[in-house]
C-alpha cells in the first residue's frame, strides 16, 4: 500500500491511546478486557483488510463518487449524512478530550471556550485544505511525533518501577467473557482506513493490500493496545487504576527523564500527543466536510469565485463544539465516547454492505 | 491590480499574526518574579483543638545569582487547619506572591500521623494536577516541620538536601528507601503489597539529617519500623538497588564486600505435601572493599559462600519478622495473586491460610570477583 495509507491508519491508532480507549478497557479490567483485546485484533484487522481491498479496486475514486454511479440517490444521501455526522462526532470527541487535557495540565486558568476556539482556528484552515495537502500534513506530523511516542511507550515498559506482577495479576482475570464496549473500543484503533472514503480520491496509483501490510498494522495496533492497557496497570497498580480519570496521561506523569531537559514526562507526552490528536481531528473533519458537501451544496452561496458552503459547515462545527464542551463533564465524555465506539461496528457493516453492492454492480 | 491584492493580503496576514499574539495574554500566566517556588511540604498532627493538620511549606527565596547568595535561602510558612488545601489557601494570604508547586519534589509526613489514614493525607497531592506524581514521600521524625526546617551544611542553593536524598542523582545508599508518590499510592490501594517509607531523622540541633530507618505501613495494622540492617536487606530484596555493601564477620576476620550487581527472584510453590514455600534466589556480585587481614585470592569462593550463608540468615530473620507482624512489603501476596487464576476468595485464602504457614527457602550466591587492588 501507499505510505499515506499507513499514516491514516497509524494516526488513528495512536490518537486512540490518549482518547477514552484505555479508560474503557480498564473499566472492564475485572470483566474480560483481555479477551476483548484478543477478539478485537483479528476483528479489526479483517475489517481493515476488507476496506483496503475494496478501495484498491477503484484507484483515485472516493466512496461518494462510487455511490453516484451504483447506488440509488435517496439511499446515497441518507448514508452519506450518517457518515458525515459520525465523522464529525469522532473529531468532536477528540477536540473535547484534548481541550480537557490542556485545561487540566497545561493552562488551568484558561477559559475552555478559548482553548477550543484556538484549536479550531487551526483546524478550520486545515480542514479546508486540499485532500492531498492533508496527507502531507499527516506525513510530517507522523514522522516527527511517532518516534517520540515509541520512546515513551518503551520507557513505560522498561523503567524500574514497572511492576510486572500487576500485569500478571490482570492477566489472571482472563477467564471472564468479553465485553462489547471493550471490543469496540479496542477494535476502533484498526479502523483508520475507513477515512479512505475521501482520501482514496488522491491515491491514484494502483494499490495492493498484502499480508505484509496487514501484519504491519496488526503489529503496531497490538503494541498500542498493550501499551494502552498494560502500561497504566503496570505503573499505577491493578486495583487503584479504576480511580484514575485519564489513565494515559497519569501514567506519563509517573515517568522521569532524569537528565532530560524537561524532567516531568507528562509535559513531553502532552505535546506529542497533541500533534497526533490534531492530525486525527484534521482527517476526521476533512472527511466530514467533504461528505457533507455531497449531501448539501448551495450553488448560489458564492463570494468572488469561492463557494462558501464548506465554511458554513465548519462554522456549524465550531459552534457545536463550543456548545458541547461547556455542557459535557469528564464522566459524560467517556460515556459518549463509548457510545460512539459502540455504534461504529454497525456503521462499518453498512459500509461493507455498500462495498459489496458496488463491487457486484461494477463487475456486471 | 493583482499586485495590490497580493500586497493587501500580505498586510492582512501580518495583521492576523500580530493580532493573535495579543490573544496570548490569557492562560493566567504569571511572571517568575511573581511566583514563590515551594520545595517541600510537611504535614503534621495539629496541636490546636478542632484542627487536624499542620502544614509547613518550604519556600525557595530568589537570589540574584548563586555565587552572591550569602543570606537566607529558604523561608518557611506554617498553618493549621482541618484540611491541607484549606491550610494552603490560608497561607496564601500571608505572602504577596503565587505559590508554585511545580518544583515540589518531597512530601514529608510527620511521625505522629502514621496511625491515621495516609490515603486521606495524600489525596490532595494526587488529585491536584500541579503536584508531581514523581515527588518523593517520606516520614519526618520527630516532626515533618523540623525536617523541612533543617538546613544541612552541605546544602547549596538549587541543590536541596530533601531531593538529593532520594533522587539517586546525589547520594546513593542501600539504607535509603525511595518511594515515589504514585508508587506509594498503588501499594496503599493494592491488596497483597504494602508501602514502605523512609524515615528522615533530625538531631536536636537541627544541623543534620539522617535517612536510614524505614517504616512499613500495612493496611489496618500498626506501622512497623525497620532498623538500618533490615532496611538494607529489604532494599536488596526489592530489586531496586545498584550498589550495596555487606559487612561479614568470620571468626577473627572481618571483611566488607562491595556489591555492584544485585538480582533477586522468587517463586511461590504451593503443593499439598510440603505446604507453601517461597523459593528465593539472590545473586550478589562484588569485590572486597576492606579487610583486616591479608586475603589470599584462593579463598574468595570460600569467603563468598560464607557471606552467602550470613545474608541468608538476615533474609530469613526479616521474612519471619514480616510474617509475624502480618505485613507484606515485598509483595508476596501480589505475586500469589499474579500467578493464580482469579477467583473470588483467592486473597482471603492467601491471608488466612497461605501466608501464615509460608516457609522461605532462600539461596544467596555471593560472587567475589576480586580482592581489590591489593590482596
Amino acid at each position: 500500500m501507499s505510505r499515506y495509507f499507513y499514516y491514516l491508519t497509524f494516526i488513528n491508532t495512536i490518537a486512540s491511546l490518549v482518547a477514552s480507549m484505555p479508560k474503557i478497557l480498564l473499566m472492564n479490567r475485572e470483566g474480560g478486557a483481555i479477551v476483548s483485546i484478543l477478539i478485537s485484533i483479528p476483528l479489526g484487522l479483517v475489517v481493515c483488510y476488507l476496506i483496503g481491498r475494496f478501495y484498491q479496486a477503484f484507484p483515485g475514486k472516493g466512496l461518494p463518487e462510487l455511490m453516484d454511479d451504483y447506488i440509488p440517490k435517496f439511499f446515497k444521501i441518507l448514508f452519506l449524512l450518517v457518515i458525515g455526522i459520525v465523522w464529525f462526532a469522532a473529531g468532536l470527541l477528540s477536540v473535547i478530550t484534548y481541550s480537557f487535557f490542556i485545561k487540566r495540565f497545561l493552562s488551568p486558568n484558561a477559559n475552555l471556550i478559548y482553548i477550543v476556539s484556538l484549536i479550531l482556528l487551526f483546524i478550520y484552515y486545515g480542514a479546508l485544505m486540499k485532500t492531498k495537502n492533508i496527507l502531507y500534513v499527516l506525513e510530517i506530523i507522523f514522522v516527527l511525533a511517532a518516534p517520540m511516542i515509541l520512546l515513551l511507550i518503551s520507557k513505560a515498559f522498561t523503567n524500574n518501577y514497572f511492576e510486572m506482577d500487576f500485569v500478571r495479576e490482570s492477566i489472571m482475570h482472563i477467564q471472564n467473557y468479553p465485553n462489547y464496549n471493550a471490543v469496540c473500543a479496542a477494535a476502533f484503533i484498526f479502523w483508520g482506513p475507513a477515512n479512505l472514503l475521501i482520501f482514496n480520491r488522491v491515491l491514484k496509483k494502483k494499490q495492493s493490500m498484502t499480508w505484509k501490510s496487514i501484519c504491519t498494522i496488526g503489529l503496531v495496533g497490538t503494541i498500542v493496545l498493550l501499551a494502552g492497557y498494560f502500561g497504566p496497570i503496570g505503573m499505577l497498580g491493578f486495583e487503584s487504576i479504576g480511580m484514575v480519570v485519564n489513565p494515559g496521561m497519569t501514567t506519563a506523569d509517573t515517568m522521569v527523564f532524569r537528565y532530560g531537559i524537561i524532567e516531568r514526562v507528562l509535559f513531553v507526552a502532552l505535546m506529542f500527543f497533541l500533534t497526533i490528536t490534531f492530525a486525527s481531528i484534521l482527517t476526521h473533519w476533512h472527511v466530514a466536510v467533504e461528505v457533507f458537501k455531497k449531501v448539501v451544496y448551495f450553488k448560489k452561496l458564492r463570494w468572488r469565485k469561492h463557494n462558501l458552503t464548506p465554511h458554513l459547515f465548519l462554522i456549524v462545527f465550531w459552534i457545536t463544539s463550543v456548545k458541547v464542551v461547556t455542557y459535557l463533564t469528564e464522566y459524560q465524555l467517556v460515556k459518549y465516547t463509548s457510545y460512539f465506539y459502540n455504534i461504529f461496528p454497525f456503521l462499518l457493516s453498512a459500509m461493507l454492505l455498500v462495498f459489496w453492492v458496488i463491487r457486484r454492480r461494477a463487475k456486471a | 491590480m493583482s499586485i495590490w491584492i497580493r500586497k493587501a493580503k500580505l498586510v492582512l496576514f501580518a495583521l492576523i499574526l500580530v493580532g493573535s499574539s495579543l490573544l496570548q495574554t490569557g492562560c493566567g500566566f504569571k511572571d517568575i518574579d511573581k511566583r514563590l517556588f515551594v520545595l517541600g511540604i510537611g504535614v503534621d498532627q495539629a496541636k490546636s483543638k478542632g484542627n487536624r493538620y499542620k502544614v509547613t511549606l518550604k519556600l525557595a527565596l530568589p537570589s540574584g545569582s548563586l555565587k552572591e547568595s550569602t543570606g537566607e535561602m529558604y523561608s518557611y510558612l506554617t498553618k493549621e487547619s482541618t484540611k491541607i488545601a484549606d491550610a494552603i489557601r490560608q497561607l496564601k494570604t500571608q505572602v504577596d506572591k503565587e505559590f508554585d508547586f511545580g518544583h515540589l519534589k518531597t512530601i514529608v509526613i510527620g511521625k505522629e500521623l502514621l496511625k491515621s489514614d495516609l490515603s486521606e493525607i495524600t489525596d490532595i497531592f494526587l488529585r491536584r494536577r500541579d503536584f508531581q506524581r514523581i515527588s518523593w514521600v517520606a516520614i519526618g521524625e520527630p516532626t515533618a516541620e523540623k525536617v523541612l526546617k533543617t538546613e544541612p551544611k552541605s546544602e547549596m542553593p538549587a541543590s536541596v538536601a530533601l531531593f538529593n536524598f532520594f533522587a539517586e542523582t546525589g547520594v546513593e545508599s542501600p539504607y535509603i528507601v525511595n518511594t515515589y508518590l504514585f508508587d506509594f499510592r498503588r501499594k496503599m490501594m493494592e491488596h497483597g503489597i504494602d508501602p514502605v517509607l523512609a524515615i528522615m531523622k533530625v538531631d536536636k540541633k537541627r544541623t543534620k539529617m539522617m535517612v536510614n530507618h524505614s517504616v512499613v505501613l500495612a493496611k489496618d495494622k500498626e506501622p512497623l519500623e525497620l532498623n538500618p540492617r533490615q532496611t538494607k536487606v529489604f532494599n536488596i530484596l526489592r530489586n531496586n538497588l545498584k550498589k550495596a555493601e555487606l559487612i561479614i564477620k568470620k571468626e577473627d576476620l572481618e571483611y566488607i564486600i562491595s556489591i555492584d550487581s544485585l538480582k533477586t527472584n522468587y517463586k511461590i510453590l504451593t503443593s499439598a505435601s510440603s505446604g507453601p514455600v517461597i523459593k528465593m534466589n539472590v545473586d550478589l556480585v562484588g569485590i572486597i572493599e576492606e579487610s583486616d587481614h591479608y586475603i589470599n585470592s584462593k579463598r574468595l569462593t570460600e569467603l563468598g559462600d560464607y557471606a552467602g550463608k550470613e545474608v541468608e540468615k538476615w533474609i530469613q530473620d526479616l521474612f519471619l519478622h514480616f510474617q509475624e507482624k502480618k505485613v507484606d512489603p515485598l509483595g508476596f501476596g501480589l505475586r500469589y495473586k499474579a500467578t493464580r487464576l482469579h477467583k473470588k476468595n483467592l486473597f482471603t485464602e492467601w491471608e488466612q491460610e497461605v501466608y501464615p504457614n509460608l516457609k522461605l527457602d532462600v539461596t544467596v550466591n555471593v560472587g567475589i570477583k576480586s580482592t581489590g587492588v591489593i590482596e
